[in-house]
């Protein structure tokens, strides 16, 4: 937050600027609206530990080393001065056909059943997305520090290598944050969207809800309605079917059960969200199907867990099995490098 | 880092209660000021505090959370001013302009009454930068970095919002 300037003495407008009130009192029932949203589920959400900003964890043993600190700083440095080359300008969106003849006007590619087209971004510094036939995408924001489209309808596949949340893609019913990622996202007439992460983790956001889709993961998301829970690529069909019932169909409990019965080792990061969307006896339900599948490590207690203490949260997501801190630092790296050069 | 934050950090929606009724004023002008429309800051000011409340694991207290907080209005502000350009376009008019509510109570009520409205009346592109420039107190370059638009561009926003606005006020 900024002082507001000293306006010239001889302005009368700034002078007036300058006696506007800084605090102007919000409606007296708002804190009402904002508890209940709270209230909601919209717990303080588990931040990945600094290490991990950019993907890709050291390994614990350099933790240990007394170098730590100057490794930290070297590598703050290496990375400022690889970031600033890389972004020291942001040239614009190339938007290449590769089949038939996308329709281009006014910042927006429209595909019909025989074309599709490619977007660099950034000029293909920051990666790549493909427009696939019967797509309408809209191209937003082309800055330094964002890159912004819309997808109204159809599929795109991005690969993008842009550092985390430069990128993003609005649609009908989410935003999605590229975390360092690889993915389809798919929109249909009705706004609903299915977004498959094949590299890194995408967080889809609203107002009144986020989910973190890890790779080999997907999500749902529709109009009107907090983003869906993520569910595994392999996950059992009843259980994704029941998933699709809780979140957007008020399905309830009969829809929690089904989720918790087959639920699996493989969808611990699936229960870890259904956490912050239940409360009471549901809430302590899914806790105990999760411990069982993906005990919580030391420091994590059920009755934090239960009262969706951020810390706790944090800890568990960073235990989980399938979660992107559990990958060796190396296989991310070697993930984030493939990506880079397009191999994926 | 200070206790109401650390303890809402830990889950506390009281001490989170209180960190609202700290800075709910200071980020509600804001958005009045932004949105130009009382029912829509009143969204937008909601969105800010949820959001707040989500990511406070995210602040590390470098930096005072009134400073944190109202960089995350800003952007919350600028986010939905974004989706909104693909909804319907919404015609502000005076009428829509910034209420008297808490604005205008004291000395000087009118006079500022009058520049809120007319603030409120601004184009939004505008309104945006005459916002975060002449009553924010952000730079030219800061704005371009949160906005997307161009240095010049801001500027030359900024010149058309004081033009207007002397233009509305000398009538």
């Amino acid at each position: 937050m900024k002082e507001p300037r000293e306006p010239g003495a001889d302005d009368p407008l700034l002078e007036r600027v300058r006696l506007l009130p800084r605090d102007i009192e919000p409606p007296g029932d708002l804190w009402h609206d904002v508890a209940a949203a709270l209230g909601a589920g919209a717990a303080p959400r588990p931040v990945p530990g600094p290490h991990r900003a950019w993907g890709f964890a050291l390994p614990p043993r350099f933790a240990s080393w007394r170098i730590r600190p100057a490794l930290a700083a070297a590598l703050v440095v290496a990375l400022g001065a690889a970031l600033w080359l890389h972004l020291r300008s942001a040239p614009a969106w190339r938007v290449a056909f590769t089949a038939g003849r996308p329709t281009l006007a006014g910042g927006a590619i429209t595909t019909d059943s025989a074309s599709a087209a490619r977007i660099a971004v950034a000029g293909g510094r920051l990666g790549q997305v493909d427009v696939e036939p019967h797509s309408h995408v809209r191209l937003l924001v082309a800055a330094r520090l964002e890159q912004r489209l819309a997808l109204d309808v159809g599929t795109i596949r991005a690969r993008i290598t842009a550092p985390p949340r430069l990128f993003v893609v609005e649609t009908p019913s989410a935003s999605a944050v590229d975390l360092g990622c690889a993915y389809t996202l798919a929109v249909d007439r009705h706004g609903t969207s299915l977004i498959h992460v094949t590299l890194g983790w995408v967080e889809l956001d609203r107002p009144n809800g986020t989910s973190v889709v890890p790779f080999n993961m997907s999500a749902y998301t529709r109009p009107g309605f907090a983003p869906g829970t993520p569910f595994a690529d392999h996950a059992d069909a009843a259980l994704k079917a029941a998933l699709y019932r809780f979140d957007f169909e008020q399905g309830g409990d009969g829809a929690l059960a089904v989720v918790l019965e087959r639920a699996n080792a493989s969808d611990a990061i699936t229960l870890w969200h259904l956490l912050r969307r239940t409360s009471g006896a549901a809430r302590a339900l899914v806790y105990l199907r999760l411990a069982a599948l993906a005990p919580p490590p030391a420091g994590v207690t059920q009755e934090g867990v239960l009262q969706l203490r951020p810390h706790d949260l944090r800890t568990w997501w960073d235990a989980l099995p399938g979660s992107p801190g559990t990958l060796p630092w190396w296989q991310r790296l070697a993930l984030r490098i493939s990506a880079w050069l397009g191999v994926l | 880092m200070s206790d109401p934050v650390r303890l809402a950090q830990q889950g506390d929606q009281d001490a989170f209660a209180q960190l609202y009724r700290l800075h709910a004023g200071r980020v509600y002008a804001l958005c009045l000021r932004m949105a130009g429309d009382a029912v829509e800051a009143r969204r937008l000011t909601q969105d800010v505090f949820v959001r707040a409340w989500e990511r406070l694991g995210l602040f590390r207290g470098d930096s005072a959370f009134a400073s944190w907080l109202h960089r995350l209005a800003v952007n919350v502000v600028l986010a939905d001013r974004r989706a909104a350009g693909r909804r319907l376009k919404r015609v502000v008019t005076a009428a829509d302009a910034p209420a008297a509510d808490g604005a205008a109570r004291d000395t000087g009520a009118a006079e500022r009454l009058d520049l809120e409205r007319a603030i409120g009346a601004l184009p939004p592109g505008a309104r945006a930068v005459f916002v975060l420039y002449d009553i924010e107190g952000y730079s030219h370059e800061e704005i371009a970095a949160l906005t997307g638009i161009a240095v010049g561009t801001s500027k030359a926003q900024l010149h058309r919002a004081r033009r207007l606005l002397r233009e509305r006020l000398e009538r």
